[in-house]
């Protein structure tokens, strides 16, 4: 312990720069892999912890298909007393709008009332009684406070947390909207902080089942009854009888039942930002392997000493591996920390991908637990000491006294490493061979396995690869260049095994930056030109709520407006329902065939005769389905799908498969009136408008607006501006890719850096010999510094390389199998070029401090022993 | 070191003699342009070493100074021959230039046919030879040497001692030599003896 705070901890304090580059390398890392796991975890926990707070004492309940239950069905299952208790409820979003405010999404619950105290706590703050801001009283609900809500329609119980700063109280009302349309709530009393006021950080509105349904234009429809258990009841048995008695359409499952469907849908959305999250953590660690090699390099004499003093070897291993445990405590502690601030950046980054491909949700960042300090130690710590094993095993290898006798000068001008060469094919092939493999459970994991086994592949060529350019241009250098341009080739050429781990930290992050702005640039491309060739209506109606919930509807009066207007030409009526299928959930919509057919377009992938198969289609049990469901679910054209609906389980025909980037878990569409014959459903989700000749599709856009009038609530895009909303929600969902990628090249040049560092230490003698016949100090910079442009410069091109490599198993392996696009191949040349040259500027610039310690280097020991 | 005073004539061959820790080294950096005085002059021909900053000594070294010493100290990431020829680049000068004025010094110091070596190639005199080499090839004015044959057996010794005298009577470079061998000191002009950072003797002498 003294030893080690003598040799370590001094050292430590006296370098305080080199010990704190490395603890932020580690931190910068492990905050990546935290900070995911928030978000991730927060996109869930928007979702699934309401849904499980919601619930309450709720044992299982009974659910339906599409926009719910029909009432009149509670009738035909009054047989579900005879398992406990017994309450219908109806869930839907509210958007509560404040100038200069981003809009919040409210949670609405409606249960009946008087029946729902023994499935949910209300812990009440103030009751209704005299808003004289008295103090207020607190307590359980009793039955005469909910007489108001029963008798008051709009009536609302808000959570103090949301009411407090908006000054609403008891008695005071609020508007909201719900679709298109505007409502109005009174508040009737305030919910205590707890349960879902406080899981939903206050964005919770409890009302009675009637006023909801009211409120949410759902009249006679309800989502689901919840069952209460006799005490002592079994859980499965009940559960198995109740499925055997149900009417067909609805099933019977347990509370926790569509958090997991949501969970597994966006399975594959988290597994990418995890795998991404690790990749800064990787090149972090070799951060850590920089900086004890420094310290064991820098050390060899005194370590030297310390081993003829009768250290043993293991004492030497044990005292360098302490020093990574120090750094790695230090840097997982600061990358805890810091996970909460990227992690408020990341979730703002996600959500918007988020609610407009997945769930809404309410995208508040979870506060730090227990588990994300023990996924920050658990993961920098002994992982930094792996990556500091192999310097210390270096270092406990000096031999005692030996490095003052010049006996263990280390390796210079190595023969071409055939084994770096062997081992590289060997992983590059069966990384090949790994991305012919198919999903597992739907996810790609063998297209992630290929792409790990082809970075370390790509590794293990570095060494072949820096060998055969330093020789390459060895020769030519030194004709063509100035004498410390050929002195910076000549040095690279024999410090490879030095360089290989940093070149190819460099390498494999480059590489995954070139990947990834591949495949987003190809996704890109593919997604323009879907757009362009899909998109054909001249104008898009939604409601003003625009979440695709269930209860976002346009009201009939609007539909009939916009159909009514004279510049119209034809109207596809759309409506979108979610519905279960198989372990996860599909979207089943419901159009006019025949004006997409006659107006519109979709790019078909499948048959040959899409459009007549389509045209068919329309009237029957048909579907035409988007391509990632057929590849997920290993079907095609021709082949029948079998969805619930509220009245069983119906065989649909897939008449044709279209080319769709809206939603990776499949979208189902039918012609209207089957639709709204199988599912019950005459709601309309949104509205596809072509305009007559030679109308103006802005003016016309003013004129529907006007049209629809003041008492609703509409989003009219253009075909030129949802164009453009498409690709700024693309662009967003990728921001969170580049960030993060950002970041892993930040580390890895700080690797540069630290190498050359090293280099410059194990170099010193030479470059004091150097000095002394006659090299100026700005000739040694220049030295370093070339030195580092190389470094930079054969990284990108390896990055460039096996970037392509891997955007390829990016776009035909992981992205098919997790998300089920096809995208074309597209390179952008340009940003590649830009982004090249910048890169290795960077790495130019890295190369400056380390310059910097070469350049003060005087005279002194050169004429020392090697 | 205190009371030094020490000249030396073009063509010279002088050896500095006496115990470790005398000064010798301290001598021989001030003499090499490696390091300023703290107070006293030294000058080289018609520089004052104290007046110039890092870049006029750099200079100065690079043109006028050559340096052999115990551990031969050629650069491990080079071959011979760009070992020799180093000095001539850094001065400027084309490596087709400089490559036969390389060639032809390591042809006189017997070494043309290890010309692609690599130093760790090379055997202990092979070395030192190929740092006289290095030392001489931009035609200094001075030579200084630490203990050139300290790492020597004394076959290797006696042929390096050999070439000293050689090329100090062909070329007419002035050399200062640190050393405890007897057979360097028989075979200088001239021997100066230090102790305890003071000359003892043999230090009088004209000014360069």
């Amino acid at each position: 312990m003294r030893l080690f705070s003598w040799f370590i901890l001094r050292r430590m304090i006296r370098e305080p720069l080199r010990a704190a580059l490395t603890a932020i390398g580690i931190a910068l890392g492990v905050a990546v892999v935290v900070a995911i796991q928030l978000t991730n975890a927060s996109s869930l926990a928007g979702f699934e912890t309401a849904l499980n707070t919601m619930s309450g004492r709720t044992s299982l309940e009974v659910v339906g298909v599409g926009a719910g239950i029909d009432e009149q069905r509670l009738l035909e299952i009054g047989w579900l007393r005879d398992y406990g208790r017994v309450a219908p409820v109806i869930e839907g979003d509210l958007i509560y709008r404040e100038p200069g405010r981003a809009a919040e999404t409210l949670r609405l619950l409606g249960v009946d009332i008087l029946r729902d105290q023994p499935f949910r706590d209300y812990p009440l703050l103030t009751r209704s009684a005299p808003a004289d801001g008295a103090a207020a009283a607190t307590g359980e609900l009793r039955a005469q406070d909910f007489l108001g809500l029963l008798i008051e329609p709009g009536s609302a119980i808000v959570a103090a947390k949301f009411a407090a700063p908006r000054g609403l109280t008891p008695g005071s009302t609020f508007q909201v909207s719900v679709g298109d349309r505007t409502v109005t709530l009174k508040v009737h009393g305030l919910l205590e902080d707890e349960g879902p006021a406080r899981v939903l950080d206050g964005r919770f509105v409890l009302m009675d089942i009637a006023s909801a349904q009211l409120a949410l234009d759902r009249l006679g429809r309800i989502d689901r009854v919840e069952i209460q258990l006799t005490a002592g009841a079994n859980v499965d048995a009940a559960e198995a009888a109740i499925a055997r008695r149900l009417p067909a359409g609805l099933s019977v499952e347990r509370p926790g039942q569509r958090g997991r469907q949501v969970e597994r849908m966006l399975a594959a959305f988290h597994l990418n930002l995890t795998a991404l999250s690790y990749i800064a953590l990787l090149v972090g660690l070799f951060l850590v392997y920089n900086t004890v090699s420094v310290a064991v390099l820098s050390r060899r004499d005194e370590i030297g000493t310390l081993r003829g003093l009768g250290v043993t070897r293991g004492g030497v291993r044990a005292l360098f591996l302490a020093e990574a445990a120090v750094l790695s405590v230090l840097g997982s502690a600061l990358g805890l920390a810091l996970a909460r601030l990227l992690a408020s950046a990341t979730v703002a980054l996600t959500s918007t991908t988020v609610s407009a491909l997945y769930i809404a949700t309410a995208a508040a960042t979870p506060a730090l637990s227990w588990r994300d300090a023990v996924l920050a130690f658990a993961t920098g710590v002994p992982l930094s000491l792996l990556a500091a094993l192999v310097p210390a095993i270096e270092a406990s290898q000096v031999a005692p006294m030996a490095a003052m006798r010049g006996a263990d000068q280390v390796e210079v001008r190595g023969r071409f490493p055939r084994r770096s060469l062997a081992a590289g094919v060997i992983l590059l092939a069966g990384g090949a061979w790994l991305a012919t493999l198919g999903p597992v459970g739907g996810l790609p994991l063998f297209g992630y396995a290929a792409a790990v086994v082809i970075v370390f592949g790509a590794s293990s060529l570095v060494p072949a690869v820096l060998f055969v350019v330093a020789r390459g241009i060895e020769r030519p250098a030194r004709r063509l260049l100035k004498v410390e341009d050929w002195l910076a080739v000549s040095n690279l050429s024999a410090a490879i095994p030095r360089l290989s781990i940093s070149v190819a930290a460099l390498a494999v992050s480059l590489s995954m930056m070139v990947a990834i702005s591949v495949m987003i640039g190809s996704f890109r491309e593919t997604v323009g030109y879907w757009v362009s060739q899909t998109l054909q209506a001249d104008l898009f109606v939604a409601p003003g709520t625009r979440r695709g919930g269930t209860s976002d509807t346009l009201s009939p009066e609007v539909v009939r407006a916009v159909a009514a207007s004279p510049d119209v030409a034809a109207v596809d009526r759309f409506r979108s329902i979610e519905v279960p299928y198989g372990d996860t959930r599909v979207r089943v919509g419901g159009g006019d065939f025949t004006v997409l057919l006659d107006y519109g377009s979709l790019l078909f992938k499948a048959p040959a005769d899409a459009r007549a198969a389509m045209r068919r289609a329309a009237g029957q049990d048909a579907v035409v389905v988007s391509e990632s469901f057929v590849l997920k679910q290993h079907l095609g054209a021709g082949s029948s799908v079998i969805l619930p609906t509220p009245r069983g389980p119906v065989s649909f025909r897939i008449a044709a498969v279209y080319y769709d980037y809206s939603s990776d878990r499949g979208v189902l569409v039918m012609d209207r009136p089957t639709f709204e014959r199988r599912f019950e459903d005459t709601a309309i989700s949104s509205l596809s408008v072509y305009l007559r000749d030679g109308v103006n599709p802005d003016e016309a856009r003013e004129r529907l607006l006007a049209a629809v009038g003041e008492t609703h609530r509409v989003l009219i895009n253009t075909n030129a501006s949802l164009r453009s909303e498409i690709l700024r929600i693309f662009d967003s969902t990728f921001a969170i890719t580049y960030a993060l990628e950002i970041i892993a090249i930040i580390v890895a040049i700080l690797g540069v850096s630290g190498t050359l560092l090293t280099l410059i230490l194990e170099r010193e003698r030479d470059l004091r010999v150097l000095r002394l016949i006659g090299t100026g100090r700005n000739q040694i910079r220049r030295m370093v510094v070339g030195e580092a442009l190389l470094i930079g410069a054969v990284s990108q091109a390896i990055g460039l390389a096996v970037g392509l490599l891997l955007s390829m198993v990016l776009i035909y392996v992981i992205n098919v199998q997790s998300f089920g696009w096809t995208i074309q191949f597209h390179l952008p040349a340009g940003f590649l070029l830009q982004a090249s040259v910048l890169m290795v500027i960077a790495t130019g610039v890295a190369g400056l401090y380390p310059a910097r310690r070469a350049r003060r280097l005087g005279t002194y020991g050169a004429a020392d022993e090697a | 070191m205190a009371d030094v005073s020490l000249s030396l004539e073009r063509g010279d061959f002088v050896a500095l003699v006496g115990p470790s820790g005398c000064g010798k080294s301290t001598l021989l950096h001030l003499c090499g342009a490696m390091d300023r005085p703290t107070s006293g002059t030294v000058r080289l021909e018609a520089a004052t070493l104290g007046a110039l900053d890092d870049d006029a000594l750099t200079r100065l070294r690079r043109e006028r100074v050559g340096f052999v010493f115990q551990f031969f100290n050629l650069l491990p990431t080079l071959t011979l021959l760009e070992n020799v020829e180093l000095p001539l680049l850094l001065a400027g000068r084309r490596t087709t230039d400089a490559a036969p004025a390389a060639r032809a010094l390591l042809d006189r110091v017997g070494l043309t046919p290890r010309l692609d070596h690599y130093p760790q190639q090379l055997s202990g005199g092979e070395m030192q030879r190929g740092a006289l080499a290095r030392a001489l090839v931009h035609q200094p004015a001075l030579l200084v040497a630490d203990e050139p044959t300290g790492n020597l057996d004394s076959e290797n010794g006696r042929r390096i001692i050999d070439l000293l005298t050689a090329l100090n009577r062909e070329t007419g470079v002035t050399m200062l030599l640190a050393t405890h061998a007897p057979e360097i000191a028989a075979a200088a002009h001239r021997v100066v003896r230090m102790r305890d950072g003071r000359i003892e003797s043999g230090g009088a002498g004209a000014a360069v």
